[in-house]
């Protein structure tokens, strides 16, 4: 593919995937011994975020080509090839990835029952978003995509709340259904391709040089899209999101919204709109109107929620809109304003969903009804809730306003109409938002026991997301610079 | 020195605040305070000692890129010119002195941290708004304002009515920062920069109907902060908050940010004749409005509220007929006279017990230090207008220059104008007489006023008296010093007549003796009020919350409603549900079929078979065919 | 009959006579287990001697093909033999069963299994069939005391015998027709246009097609399977659900392979007979209730996927359907063997009630039925997600766009009932009892089919290569 290939280095982006994976073994092992487990957990958790810092800091200069290249034979019967490659984008993503990984992991502390396969099912998940967000072959990407369910599936169905098998069942049966149509999508194009050129390959690098039909190329999308829009969710496909993000334990929803959402939107970039550009293209004003009304809609819902978690799932959902609609602006600024903002979202959603199941731990209670008056009770706590529920409207300063504005001032000039309305929802965003905060930390006290303020460890999983929600507030050009490159070439249509 | 160092000045607040809100409680008390009240003081001292490089072009500094994407490129630069500098001076002043006031008023607040936290805060974002030479950061700023207010209007936030009525101001103002927001992104795609210098340069080169659209939706922005129709419904209850807040923020600085605003971006503003006129009017309206609202209230901070409103109403007409020398004059004669209002409201709702009433008050002129009833009666002399005081300078200049704009329409205004400045007298005075006059009709225990609530109050009380040298007519002997300070920037020069503006001097004269007049007709005496249908529609402000919970709340929550219940719980649950269950009927149709009697799977094994042979003699047809 | 065919026989021939002298010695000699590990001993001689001694005749009296495919299976029978023995060594001791008779019939019906895939004559497929069809009516019913394997055995016996009839008559149209028994030439003659007897032919095949309907459960011919697997013991179960289909698909795909499209006039037939059964399977497990059940509409299902397989008619499709079988077979067994590891006095675990919580019980062998069962639905990174795969490239490859869809929708409801499996398996219920802890045997067999699935899931490219050069 490119001169990194032939140059021999070390497989980074497989130590991404398989060191999170070897934790996830060990804890198994250790599984009567809940102490080791949490030990290890962490320390894997700590070691994969190294490395992913490391190759940030030093590969993650913004270029044209990937970054990192991976290539080996897997199954030669099929042409499917174990290929990760990673850019800009990727890059970031697995930043995010191994980041999350750790407060989820910090977060996770407290389980007490099965801890070994709580941080086994964990770390299983970390390395198959890791994988999704490297792998470069389309079975590998399908594999790690599915791979990526089971853990959370186990998550919610066995730690989760009251309703936790309903919302398993179907948060699984939902993606699922999107992502057979996908591996349908998948080997069609694959014989196409492989009729064309009479080599037949999964490699998507390959693939993009498919000459299709119109409504060859149609079809395919719309199995790709199936999926994709599926787990983004956008709207009407977001219903199994809301039960699922409720009823799963904290770490899980912590992992979901942070994470596992963006793989659908990373598979729209990295994989549906390359391989097909015509049917993108005339599909986007399509996807920008499903953008708004998820936006929109899910602003509404969140107004009506009580359950404060569920509120904070539909502001997910309408977030998720906005990053959407600055992909729909085919725009260079606007798709890295939405890039940007997926991370920010995922760290201050993030942040929130940590706080809400620090809440509930002290309290007992999501309800707003029976929350209140939490800053006279646990005033650090309550700052940092005020602080990420601000970022989260959108207040400039903090991390998402940069990815907003940036999606706002990108599609404005493609679609003045797009952007206007989009903003309009901005309002909208800041009266549930402050309507969570005045139910959670303003108003009387409604519990008279004064509950404990944040603990040592706490402290250890909220700080760094805070300092990082001031800082890309105020300074996120390091984490622009990887994007300009990789987006300028997924724009241009072609491959890295 | 470098110019770069000008960031100092609002960096300096910031950093107090920082610090503030960190370790604030770990901090002696003392320090906390002195600290918040050096941090404003000194950014006070930092812009007198950089007063020079305002003049001539003024200053430009870069501090380090923010955004930067594709075309887009922001980065944190201000510009300190001639119309900034004063602008500075008054806040980082007057906010100094309000600091000051605070730390006597809230010296019983247990949770002083936050308060001085976010009023620094406040004081930062007010210079971002006021030094911004990037329309982003403008926005920066114009958000955090909005910030503080929210979170300092909501101090108490254990009564629920106090963070509600925070909330609401956030989301209105919020709802002003969309358009303001809509402008911002217009102009972007128009010019290709955010740079406000940049913008007004090329404000020349956009066409017509475009300037009209944006000079609208920059109107529209700033009434939101400005609280100006329609966006007015905030401010009122915005005085839930502590009273050093709301002389701060909601009645010297914040709310004069939208005149500001429209000020910075006159150049462009003033192409559009359809966007001065609307200014005017809105101004206009709003003057009327809130003056006949503060005519009934009846809680004192409340007065004072819809007074400002009817002020920064005055700003906007003067913004209207083209003078920004006027706007910004009036802008700081009010800061200094409302500033004292306010501050000297708080010792009177001290004194009273913290009673609001003013029909439960009276006597105070006795009951509390004499030298509180001198400050009060000289803003409210200020307020009303009486000669040769600062406010009664900068309100004739604005009625001067409504009256000789070309425009025979600016003749309607300025007569909205005179009509206004005759209620404010009156309510002003009715104010001063049902709080000193009389006998104290309150039951409340005083509290002691301590020091630093007295002797910031002269300072500003002097200021308000005087701040008509800031640009005394020449007709009087004036030398227009702030008319010649703004140079180009003070749009246009208002000439006319000596006899036209002695006509107008003597009628602002006598409106102004006729208003006090007629309160003291009224109010001499005290008589309890008389609660009629037309008292009760102004008390509630025309009844515009109403309004706007019937159009507006209302109609957003019954959506919120559909979508989560009925769009999301109904249909698309219920479809996939219904599919669910579907599925589980067929299957038990299908496990039925197994009901373990061997006959029945012979049967079924027939069925197969002659299934098969039908299948088989279609194919013999067929094939009997050819 | 020359010597070298004997040689070529050599794994049927170690297998039969293995058979008979462990019969023999069960007449005198009653402990059972050196019997079992004599009867596991023999079947892995015959898988060695399989996969060793190359036959020197391609066929063996014009009866059986001695070539790689029939290896292949010989090997893949008699290992399962050898497992199907170790899994049924606890049952066989506990119930008090005549290990002599029990190892021998095993012995016998992979023997049968062996020679019906490798049948290269109608009359070879006849006679292997019933072989281990008799072997299996005597298994399922071979604990005396159980009523309900007496009548699972009975049902089996009964439908066996007529889908036994359908074979006959099948057979003797077919030669009516063709004027040969010999395979491929009883296809080939057929496929020339020769009137009326050609159609003979056609109704004889589809005769064929309904006995084997009836071995390999398609709809509406299954409807025995739930009956016979939720009554036979979990070791002849696993047995019976993989070996018995096994071979009859691994046969139609020989014979197939042998004679190229024979099908293109029962194509529409069997593409009905397809998607009916996987309909019927993925429902009719859906509202199960007991595992065995469950497993059994499981069962369905994929043989419904595997005559998509056989339906493409194409070296793809070929390749897909063997990769399948061998996948079917290691985690169907392995899901049975699980069953067969837990039962004890009480018998087998079977309804949910039983099954619920028991993950925190028995944690390991949980995690493997969960391992296979996800395999079952076709997970990736599992063995059965490449079968999946194989079968729906080969499809579409064929055009069987509709078929491949129903495949994904059957799927999605299979992973529907897997997943509330093993949902119940870790549900935490404190009432949940614990079973039988499993003799050696049975976690040997888990250990290899739980590792196999993973192997076969991450690096099925050997096999595949493998199979592509065997088949006929």
């Amino acid at each position: 593919m490119n001169a990194l290939t032939s140059l021999p280095q070390f497989p980074w982006m497989s130590l991404l995937i398989l060191m999170p994976l070897g934790g996830a073994l060990l804890c198994l092992l250790h599984g009567k011994r809940p102490a080791d487990c949490r030990g290890l957990a962490l320390a894997t958790a700590l070691a994969t975020f190294g490395v992913a810092l490391y190759l940030f800091v030093c590969h993650g200069q913004g270029s044209e080509r990937w970054l990192l290249y991976e290539d080996a034979s897997w199954i030669p019967a099929y042409g499917i090839r174990y290929v990760l490659a990673m850019d800009g984008i990727a890059l970031l993503m697995v930043l995010l990835t191994a980041f999350m990984q750790v407060s989820a992991i910090l977060l996770a502390w407290r389980v007490e029952r099965h801890v070994g396969s709580f941080f086994a099912l964990l770390l299983l998940l970390e390395s198959g978003l890791m994988g999704i967000f490297l792998a470069y072959d389309l079975v590998l990407f399908y594999l790690f995509w599915e791979v990526a369910l089971i853990p959370m599936f186990f998550l919610i169905s066995v730690w989760g709340g009251e309703q936790r098998r309903r919302a398993a069942l179907k948060f699984f049966l939902y993606t699922l259904v999107g992502s057979l149509c996908m591996l349908v999508a998948i080997i069609a194009l694959y014989q196409i391709n492989g009729a064309q050129t009479g080599t037949y390959t999964f490699v998507i690098g390959d693939l993009l040089k498919t000459q299709l039909t119109a409504a060859q190329e149609g079809w395919l999308f719309a199995g790709f899209l199936a999926a994709f829009i599926v787990k983004s969710p956008l709207v009407p496909f977001h219903t199994w999101l809301t039960d699922a993000l409720t009823e799963a334990p904290a770490a899980g929803s912590l992992d979901l919204t942070g994470l596992l959402l963006k793989t659908g939107i990373y598979g729209l970039i990295r994989v549906a709109f390359p391989l097909f550009p015509n049917a993108t293209a005339s599909f986007l004003p399509i996807l920008g109107a499903l953008a708004l009304i998820g936006l929109f809609h899910a602003a509404w819902s969140a107004y009506h929620q009580d359950d404060i978690k569920r509120l904070l799932a539909y502001s997910s959902i309408s977030h998720l809109g906005l990053v959407v609609l600055g992909l729909a602006a085919w725009q260079l600024t606007a798709w890295e304003g939405s890039i940007l903002l997926m991370v920010t979202h995922g760290i201050t959603t993030g942040a929130l969903f940590v706080l809400v199941a620090l809440i509930r731990e002290r309290t007992g209670t999501r309800s707003m009804q029976e929350l209140g008056g939490l800053w006279g009770q646990a005033p650090c706590l309550a700052a940092l809730f005020l602080l990420f529920a601000l970022a989260s409207l959108g207040l400039p300063g903090l991390a998402n306003f940069a990815g907003e504005i940036l999606v706002l001032l990108g599609t404005f000039q493609e679609h003045p109409v797009w952007a206007v309305v989009a903003l309009l929802g901005v309002v909208f965003a800041a009266a549930y938002m402050l309507r969570l905060v005045q139910g959670v930390i303003w108003g009387p006290a409604k519990t008279e026991r004064t509950l404990p303020d944040l603990s040592m460890r706490e402290w250890l999983m909220l700080l760094p997301m805070a300092i990082l929600v001031v800082w890309i507030g105020l300074y996120p050009a390091p984490f622009l610079a990887p994007l300009h490159g990789a987006v300028a070439t997924l724009l241009a249509g072609g491959l890295p | 020195m470098s110019e770069t160092l000008l960031f100092l000045i609002p960096l300096l607040p910031l950093c107090c605040a920082v610090i503030n809100m960190l370790f604030g409680m770990r901090l002696p008390r003392l320090f906390a305070e002195i600290m918040a009240v050096t941090g404003v003081a000194g950014a006070f001292l930092l812009t007198l000692l950089f007063w020079g490089y305002a003049e001539g072009e003024g200053t430009r500094a870069i501090l380090f890129t923010w955004l930067n994407s594709g075309t887009v490129d922001v980065s944190f630069a201000l510009n300190f010119d001639r119309l900034a500098a004063p602008m500075t001076l008054m806040v980082t002043g007057v906010a100094s002195l309000i600091h000051l006031y605070a730390v006597g008023y809230m010296h019983e607040e247990d949770d002083y941290a936050r308060f001085f936290g976010l009023l620094n805060l406040f004081v930062f974002a007010m210079l971002a708004i006021i030094l911004a030479d990037n329309l982003l950061v403008l926005f920066l700023g114009w958000e955090g304002v909005g910030l503080c207010s929210y979170g300092l209007i909501g101090f108490w936030y254990r009564k629920l009515e106090n963070a509600k009525a925070g909330t609401k101001a956030f989301l209105v103002t919020r709802v002003g920062d969309v358009f303001l927001g809509i402008a911002l992104l217009w102009l972007f795609a128009v010019t290709g920069t955010l740079s406000i210098s940049e913008i007004n340069a090329q404000a020349t080169s956009i066409s017509p109907g475009v300037v009209i659209a944006l000079s609208l939706l920059l109107l529209l922005g700033a009434c939101g902060k400005s609280a100006q129709l329609p966006l007015m419904t905030w401010l009122a209850d915005a005085m839930a908050g502590p009273t050093p807040v709301s002389a701060l923020i909601h009645a010297a600085t914040m709310v004069t940010a939208g005149v500001y605003l429209l000020c910075r971006f006159f150049p462009l503003v003033s192409l559009s004749a359809v966007g001065m006129t609307a200014i005017t009017a809105i101004g206009a309206l709003t003057a009327l409005y809130a003056a006949t609202c503060a005519m009934a209230q009846r809680e004192i901070k409340r007065v004072l509220a819809y007074s400002t409103m009817s002020q920064v109403g005055y700003m906007f007409m003067a913004v209207g007929a083209g003078t920004v020398t006027g706007a910004m004059f009036h802008l700081l004669t009010h800061a200094f006279f409302k500033a004292v209002l306010f501050m000297a409201a708080g010792c009177v709702i001290h004194l009273a017990g913290n009673e609001n009433d003013i029909y439960k008050m009276g006597g105070m002129a006795r009951r509390g230090p004499v030298e509180l009833f001198w400050v009060f009666l000289a803003g409210a002399v200020c307020l009303a207008g009486l000669p040769l005081t600062g406010g009664f300078f900068s309100k004739d200049g604005i009625l001067l220059a409504l009256f000789t704009h070309p425009d025979p329409a600016y003749r309607v205004f300025w007569l909205i104008g005179v009509l206004t400045a005759l209620l404010t007298a009156f309510y002003t005075f009715r104010l001063v007489y049902l709080v000193f006059a009389g006998e104290w009709r309150g039951t409340g225990h005083p509290h002691a006023i301590p020091l630093q609530m007295r002797w910031p109050l002269w300072p500003l009380a002097l200021l308000g008296l005087v701040g008509g040298m800031l640009n005394l007519p020449a007709f009087v002997g004036g030398d227009e010093m702030l008319h010649h300070w703004y140079g180009d920037l003070a749009g246009r020069t208002v000439t006319a007549s000596h006899s036209v503006e002695w006509l107008l001097i003597g009628l602002a004269v006598a409106i102004a003796a006729l208003g006090w007049f007629a309160a003291h007709w009224r109010y001499r005496n005290y008589r309890p009020a008389v609660e009629n249908r037309v008292s009760l529609f102004l008390l509630n402000g025309w009844q515009a919350d109403a309004l706007v919970d019937r159009l507006f709340v209302r109609p957003f929550t019954a959506m919120a409603r559909f979508c989560s219940s009925g769009c999301d719980r109904s249909l698309f649950d219920g479809t996939i549900e219904g599919l669910a269950k579907m599925a589980s009927r067929y299957s038990a149709m299908l496990v039925q079929l197994a009901t373990g009697r061997a006959t029945t799977y012979l049967s079924a094994f027939a069925w197969g078979f002659l299934v098969l042979l039908g299948w088989f003699l279609l194919k013999l047809v067929n094939g009997g065919g050819h | 009959m020359s010597l070298l065919d004997l040689l070529a026989m050599l794994p049927i021939l170690i297998l039969a006579f293995g058979a008979t002298a462990i019969l023999m010695a069960g007449a005198w000699y009653r402990e059972p287990l050196p019997l079992l590990v004599g009867g596991i001993v023999t079947a892995l001689l015959a898988a060695l001697s399989a996969g060793l001694v190359s036959p020197p005749v391609p066929e063996i009296a014009g009866l059986f093909s001695a070539g790689g495919y029939a290896r292949f299976y010989t090997i893949l029978w008699s290992l399962l033999a050898a497992a199907g023995l170790m899994t049924g060594s606890r049952y066989v001791i506990e119930k008090r069963i005549g290990a002599g008779e029990y190892v021998s019939l095993v012995l016998y019906a992979a023997a049968g299994m062996s020679l019906l895939s490798a049948a290269a004559h109608l009359v070879g497929l006849f006679i292997a069939l019933e072989m281990f069809t008799l072997a299996f009516y005597i298994l399922i019913a071979s604990n005396r005391g159980c009523a309900m394997a007496a009548e699972a055995g009975l049902k089996y016996l009964l439908l066996g015998a007529v889908a036994t009839g359908f074979m006959a008559f099948g057979i003797a149209l077919i030669y009516a027709a063709s004027g040969s028994l010999a395979l491929p030439d009883a296809v080939v003659l057929l496929s020339v246009e020769t009137g009326e007897l050609q159609a003979w032919g056609l109704l004889g095949w589809g005769m064929i097609l309904v006995a084997v309907g009836f071995k390999i459960s398609l709809a509406p011919f299954h409807l025995w399977t739930p009956d016979v697997y939720q009554g036979a013991p979990a070791p002849v179960t696993g047995l019976l659900a993989t070996g018995s289909k096994g071979a009859v698909v691994a046969a139609l795909v020989g014979l197939l392979a042998m004679s190229g499209p024979v099908w293109k006039d029962l194509t529409d037939l069997v593409w009905l007979l397809a998607a009916l059964t996987m309909l019927a399977g993925a429902f009719g497990a859906l509202g199960q209730t007991n595992l065995k059940r469950l497993l059994a509409y499981s069962s369905v299902t994929h043989m419904g996927t595997l005559l998509v397989g056989v339906l493409c008619q194409t070296t793809e499709g070929f390749v897909a359907t063997t990769f399948y079988v061998v996948t079917y077979v290691i985690t169907s067994l392995g899901a049975f063997a699980v069953i067969a590891s837990l039962a004890d006095g009480r018998g087998e675990p079977m309804s949910f009630d039983q099954w619920r919580g028991l993950g925190y019980r028995h944690p390991v062998r949980c995690g493997v039925l969960v391992l296979l069962l996800l395999s079952l639905a076709g997970l990736p990174a599992t063995a059965g997600f490449m079968a999946k795969f194989a079968v729906f490239h080969a499809a579409l490859q064929s055009g069987y766009i509709g078929l491949t869809m129903l495949g994904i929708f059957a799927s999605v409801i299979s992973f529907a009932f897997y997943l509330r499996v093993t949902i119940l398996l870790f549900q935490p219920d404190e009432q949940a009892s614990r079973w039988h802890q499993g003799s050696v045997f049975e976690h040997a067999v888990l250990a290899v089919c739980s590792s196999a699935v993973l192997v076969l899931g991450l690096f099925p490219g050997p096999l595949f290569d493998l199979i592509r050069n065997i088949l006929p």
